[in-house]
């Protein structure tokens, strides 16, 4: 485990403005002591920290649906090295000591991990056609029932067949209302984003961005998608103070830019603070 | 076996990054404001894992988690829907929805007044002149962070800082003078914040 680093506010970075000239020495003082006060009203990290576990568990379970599915020899390789009992994925065999490795990089595979990764797609193919011929012979050409049950937050088969797109994406917002609520009062306001996926996809990354106030700025974000999910949700949090000119909360949107471009409705919480 | 494997980076990932979560935090909220820190924080870590496997020492580890953080902070002020805004207008402190806007004290007190002055001359000044100085004593970076985040020598950001400084005392100055002149609310030398911008994108 790493040590605690001090609180970069605590640090004078001293020899960063040596020899500085009297007159700028006070201004030197009084933005720092600015910039800690400023920052003294930072919001605590709890938050970040949970909102970035249940991201990277999110992010953990799509990767894992996606490695156990491809054939990939870096996935097979770095199979091989966690089961070999190495407690950490290791980047490189010589490293030295007060250096970590933090993660499997991609390696150039071996003959042994390509002849692996060729015969698994062997099977798979296989496994495939004789599905196929099975559903063709015994069930007809019904296999894209499925498509018709619009069932959500569900995997609907992993068939790779339906290109993967964004139908819709719908977005709403908790606490959907601020009528009744103090004008200067502190609000935290949650969005949920839930792209609709068709079934039978092969699953993929989606990009979009979202706009908090109407479109004058915007977020860039992603989300992962297992095979065959057809719902995918993020959530994202809005905090601040209710002002008295009724400019906050403004007008949410998301817009997904790849795999397909999709528009969400406008989303802003009713009435206004009094 | 493998998915254990899986999650078990995925809580390392966290747990490696914890005690610098303030510091990442405090840089976005810097860089684009409190209302979305926690937004441009969560996206500079998740760029951070996704890109984790370029990082071989935890030595680098501080430096990198703020680089990625500025990167993605900068990237936000630049983003599709007109966000130049952004960084052209000035100071907004009655929404709080601009960087460093959100004051602490007492309206009508002395240090209410000083701190006002203070960012207000701070938006007076050119993108690089801000920049630095909001990074250095708002994000709570040293010059050597700043310049591996900027990929500038961190002599030239002494420099930069410096000057910035200089410059900040003339405004500070001029707005003194204009304060006491009567003319309250006039921006000192007809000066308009952060219209360098491109001076930032060529580094």
């Amino acid at each position: 485990m790493p040590t605690e680093r001090p609180d970069p506010a605590d640090l004078n970075h001293a020899g960063d403005l040596e020899g500085l000239p009297t007159e700028l020495r006070s201004l030197d003082r009084q933005l720092t002591q600015d910039g800690a006060r400023w920052s003294a009203r930072l919001p605590s990290t709890e938050r970040l920290a949970q909102r970035l576990a249940a991201q990277l568990k999110e992010q953990d379970g799509a990767a894992n649906s996606r490695s156990s599915q491809a054939p990939a020899s870096a996935s097979l390789a770095s199979k091989t090295s966690r089961a070999s009992g190495s407690p950490l994925p290791r980047a490189s065999t010589s490293d030295s000591p007060g250096e970590i490795f933090m993660r499997q990089q991609p390696r150039q595979p071996r003959l042994l991990n390509r002849f692996l990764a060729g015969a698994a797609l062997v099977a798979l193919v296989a496994l495939f056609a004789a599905f196929a011929i099975y559903v063709t012979v015994f069930h007809g050409f019904g296999v894209g029932a499925h498509t018709g049950n619009p069932t959500t937050g569900s995997n609907q088969g992993t068939s790779s067949s339906t290109p993967f797109k964004v139908k819709s994406v719908d977005l709403s917002v908790t606490p959907s209302s601020i009528a009744g609520d103090a004008c200067g009062s502190s609000v935290t306001f949650t969005y949920t984003v839930t792209f609709h996926i068709p079934s039978g996809t092969a699953g993929g990354t989606i990009h979009f961005q979202y706009t908090l106030n109407n479109g004058r700025s915007s977020t860039p974000a992603s989300v992962t998608v297992s095979p065959g999910q057809t719902t995918k949700q993020y959530t994202f949090t809005s905090s601040g103070t209710l002002p008295f000119d009724h400019t906050y909360p403004s007008v949410a949107e998301v817009m997904v830019t790849s795999p397909s471009s999709v528009t969400s409705s406008q989303v802003k919480p009713t009435g206004t603070c009094h | 076996m493998t998915e254990m494997a899986e999650q078990a980076d995925g809580e390392r990932y966290a747990a490696v990054i914890h005690p610098h979560l303030p510091a990442v935090l405090r840089v976005a909220a810097a860089l684009v404001g409190t209302a979305d820190a926690e937004d441009a924080a969560q996206e500079a870590l998740l760029r951070g894992w996704q890109a984790w496997h370029t990082l071989h020492s935890e030595v680098a580890l501080h430096s990198w988690l703020l680089r990625i953080t500025v990167n993605v902070c900068l990237d936000w002020q630049r983003g599709r829907f007109g966000t130049q805004r952004r960084l052209v207008e000035p100071l907004d402190t009655t929404t709080g929805k601009h960087p460093l806007a959100s004051i602490d004290a007492d309206p009508g007190d002395s240090l209410h007044t000083a701190v006002m002055d203070l960012r207000q001359a701070l938006d007076s000044l050119d993108a690089n002149s801000r920049l630095v100085i909001v990074l250095r004593y708002y994000a709570g970076m040293d010059a050597s962070e700043i310049g591996e985040a900027l990929g500038i020598p961190s002599a030239t950001i002494r420099t930069r800082l410096r000057r910035a400084l200089g410059l900040l005392r003339m405004r500070l100055d001029g707005s003194q003078d204009v304060h006491n002149s009567g003319e309250t609310g006039k921006q000192p030398d007809g000066v308009e914040g952060m219209n360098h911008e491109g001076e930032i994108h060529a580094h």
